[in-house]
């Protein structure tokens, strides 16, 4: 079996008296689209810059292609591609200079595409870093970084600042990667990009991953939310095993349903003459907000805080929902 | 002209500068004050100080310091001759990085904008920090002119300390205010900054040349016409006035072109740049030299044009030395013997050679503030290698110290062979000087790559270091300070050729000693994190 392209096991950093990384495991297999998401402060890019090296674990192991991230930086750097998320630019030079330099410092740029990139991004790369606004630093980043040849791309919330049409560019670019069957490590606030581009995922909180997973496997780890109409009553749903956060109005009911309990309830359902079943799996943001909601630390367990998510945040994100 | 919510913008100016503005005027304060109850040390008899006073009059010494004014040479005119011009820089200095930093650092980094934004002014900010840096310049002049007299030293009494305080912060404010027009003009941050410090520099050298030999030209500079005030002899305020005068109409100036400006431009537009990067803009080295190049040829303009200022005095001197029976006296040797000349040789060489280290620890340093700006994430992400990144700055360093030292020989001694028309200088003589510094050179350099490595927040130490050695240079030599403490600093531990035969340990342990440091600094380097 070919080696993970990053294998994170049991990372620990701390900058001074704050516990950054708290033992984060991590791992990406060849060929995959992987996002990273937590908010600010949960230690993304701390363990993407102990991955790169950059940072020096306290305790634990980061790997990338099976060769040791800190000792092993510069060989591992020549097939890897990176864009931070702060992109600093210097002021004194102009943004086709920096991406010269940082394509350079790599030795294996395609003028031919960095062109077609500064085309497609609509980039003036002859004004100085300073006169730049954030989208147009970040498509500096981004031109350097998908102009040359690498095995693993490691982005760190690479579309701040970039307007919706230059977004579509970027996934356009990860998708063309992604074909060329090259690993993506994407870490993002953006929920929707992380869906729409990303294989697997992980969630990481206060220093530690509390989520891994396709987003298919982690909405089945927790409870759809099921919207029944019935012309007859509805109020036995509240004897049942795996149901929750009830609801009953005359003639519908609306509930959370544990996954394994489906047969049973829906034969309760099927029995009362059921009309219209809607299921809705839990968006991305939905799960995220369950590891995060202030209810989560009260409760303690990410089933129990499924439930608790705020109605505010579950019906502004509606999903296509299926019907049964 | 809007200047609505200004005084709360000075208190945030006030606020925020609370550390940065007290280091500085302590830092003046105690350069103004504490060497004062060292100098009684120097005199002796009235003899003694009239030969002191005849020796501080030669052409070398004039341009240095400063002019000797008045009848006989007291201990305070000796102390303003050394120190007025001297501390006038520290405060022009002072004045130009603090106006800076609050008018287009602050538009740069966009928290101008932010406060725009908001019922404030369009005027508001300059008037801030114009009142700022009459706060910045009026409290260091008052406390030193209040604190000189306290130690009771013979001559040194309040008048003339109050005025000398006077003539520094008036001197500093007329660089404030310039510094307000700079900032209007020049497109970006640091082109102000680099502008009005070169303004800086040009005014010391032409008060040099004015001191030596046109006085109405010296009179015509900053330095020059604060010297007027000839402290603890006539105490004129004349020039106090004449300077708060035109610190005045200059501030007014830059008030009256900051009204149409546009916000985070200059006057002068910036120039398109390359597309593409030239081909040395590439590798570690690359970077590193495109990152100091700008820097590097400045310092390398100025130690230049000072060493050849410096050098344009020795025809003066050469005529001096053969005037004055006291001057040869002193120096115990026969008239029209180009000896004569080696001490000053020695001396300039050696202020030449501070000035030179400026140069390396800014090349050093610039790699720790590169981190420190979050640029370097982005140059590690590709297979840019620490080693090579840090050796590259290290390789600069040593490189510029050669460069510097190599200009200070040329300039010096070029320019005085051409000035002195009997018994010129040896060129080859004046260039082994230069070279016997060089190792001091790398000596800062090594320390500042030692600290990059090890303790980057702490890359002050260097500087410090390098005023102290400032400090035992300049004013080593006329107070009786123990053997010892001339070899605190790496130029203290060398020998002081021509004076002095040269030797080759100290030299060599010196390099030796550079390179260990910098040795330790990449080891602290490899092992740290990029933060």
């Amino acid at each position: 079996m070919p080696d993970a392209t990053i294998a994170i096991t049991g990372l620990k950093k701390a900058f001074g008296r704050v516990q950054a990384l708290d033992g984060v495991d991590l791992t990406v297999q060849p060929g995959e689209i992987y996002g990273f998401i937590g908010p600010n402060g949960a230690g993304k890019s701390t363990t993407i810059r102990v991955a790169l090296g950059i940072l020096k674990a306290d305790a634990g192991r980061a790997a990338i292609f099976g060769q040791d991230a800190w000792r092993d930086a510069v060989a591992i750097h020549h097939r890897l591609s990176y864009v931070p998320g702060d992109v600093n630019l210097w002021p004194n030079l102009t943004g086709g200079e920096v991406i010269d330099l940082l394509v350079r410092l790599k030795k294996n740029g395609d003028r031919q595409y960095r062109r077609e990139l500064i085309e497609r991004f609509e980039f003036d790369p002859s004004k100085k870093c300073d006169t730049y606004s954030k989208g147009n630093r970040q498509k500096v980043a981004l031109v350097a970084a998908f102009s040359t040849d690498a095995d693993l791309y490691i982005l760190d919330e690479p579309t701040s600042g970039l307007d919706p049409l230059m977004e579509l560019v970027f996934r356009d670019c990860v998708r063309k990667v992604a074909a060329e069957g090259k690993t993506v490590f994407l870490s993002s606030h953006i929920l929707s990009e992380v869906e729409q581009l990303c294989d697997r995922l992980s969630i990481i909180r206060q220093g530690r991953i509390v989520d891994t997973g396709s987003l298919r496997e982690m909405q089945h780890l927790t409870r759809n939310q099921v919207h029944a109409e019935a012309p007859q009553p509805l109020s036995g749903l509240a004897g049942l095993p795996g149901v929750h956060d009830l609801e009953v109005k005359p003639g519908e009911a609306t509930f959370r349903l544990d996954n394994a309990q489906t047969a049973t309830v829906m034969g309760y359902l099927a029995a009362q003459g059921v009309t219209r079943v809607v299921s809705t799996p839990p968006t991305l943001e939905e799960l995220f907000m369950s590891h995060y909601g202030d209810a989560a630390d009260a409760a303690g367990s990410p089933t129990a805080a499924t439930a608790a998510v705020p109605d505010a945040a579950r019906l502004a994100t509606q999903r296509p929902t299926t019907q049964g | 002209m809007d200047t609505t919510n200004w005084t709360k913008l000075l208190r945030l100016a006030l606020r925020r500068d609370r550390v940065y503005l007290t280091c500085w005027i302590v830092g003046l304060v105690a350069l103004g004050t504490l060497f004062v109850p060292i100098f009684p040390q120097v005199a002796g008899s009235e003899a003694e100080m009239a030969t002191l006073g005849e020796m501080m009059n030669n052409p070398a010494m004039v341009a240095m310091c400063g002019l000797r004014y008045g009848g006989d040479y007291t201990m305070a005119i000796m102390y303003t001759q050394m120190m007025l011009v001297w501390m006038a820089l520290a405060f022009a200095a002072m004045s130009i990085l603090l106006v800076a930093r609050h008018t287009r650092g602050d538009e740069e980094a966009g928290r101008l904008e932010v406060l725009r934004s908001l019922p404030v002014g369009r005027s508001a900010n300059l008037l801030a920090v114009a009142v700022l840096a009459v706060i910045a310049n009026a409290i260091p002049a008052a406390l030193i002119g209040l604190i000189m007299p306290v130690f009771q030293v013979d001559t040194i009494d309040l008048p003339g300390s109050l005025v000398s305080g006077a003539a520094l912060g008036a001197c500093g404010l007329v660089f404030a205010a310039f510094t307000l027009i700079v900032a209007q003009v020049m497109p970006s941050s640091r082109g102000t900054t680099g502008v009005a410090m070169a303004a800086m520099g040009v005014a010391y050298l032409v008060r040099a040349y004015g001191d030596v030999s046109a006085p109405n030209v010296a009179l015509a500079t900053p330095f020059g016409l604060i010297e007027k005030t000839e402290p603890f002899y006539t105490n004129a305020y004349w020039p106090v006035w004449v300077s708060l005068g035109a610190a005045v109409i200059l501030g007014a100036v830059g008030l009256w072109l900051n009204r149409a400006r546009d916000l985070g431009l200059g006057l002068l537009p910036q120039r398109p740049g390359r597309a593409h990067a030239p081909r040395l803009l590439g590798g570690e080295l690359g970077l590193g030299w495109r990152l100091i190049r700008g820097t590097l040829i400045a310092w390398a303009a100025t130690v230049f044009v000072v060493a050849a200022a410096y050098g344009s005095v020795m025809g003066d001197m050469a005529g001096f030395i053969e005037s004055s029976e006291v001057y040869q006296q002193l120096m115990q040797v026969t008239p029209g013997q180009a000896d004569l000349v080696s001490p000053i040789v020695a001396t300039l060489q050696l202020i030449m050679a501070i000035i030179g280290a400026v140069p390396v620890i800014l090349a050093v340093n610039r790699l720790a503030g590169e981190e420190k700006k979050g640029r370097l994430d982005q140059v590690y992400g590709t297979a840019a290698s620490r080693r090579r990144l840090f050796l590259g700055h290290a390789l600069l360093a040593g490189l510029a110290a050669v460069v510097m030292q190599l200009l200070a020989g040329l300039g010096f001694g070029l320019i005085a062979r051409s000035a002195m028309k009997t018994n010129p200088v040896d060129l080859g003589l004046v260039l082994r000087v230069a070279a016997n510094y060089w190792p001091a050179l790398l000596a800062f350099g090594g320390l500042a790559l030692c600290l990059v490595g090890w303790a980057k927040r702490a890359a002050a130490v260097t500087w410090a270091y390098l005023v102290a050695a400032f400090l035992l240079a300049y004013l080593g030599g006329m107070l009786d300070l123990p053997r010892w403490a001339g070899r605190l600093t790496p130029f203290g531990l060398l020998q002081r050729y021509p004076v002095e035969a040269f030797s080759l340990w100290p030299w060599l342990g010196l390099v030796v000693a550079a390179v260990a440091l910098a040795w330790a600094g990449l080891v602290g380097y490899r092992r740290r994190d990029i933060t």
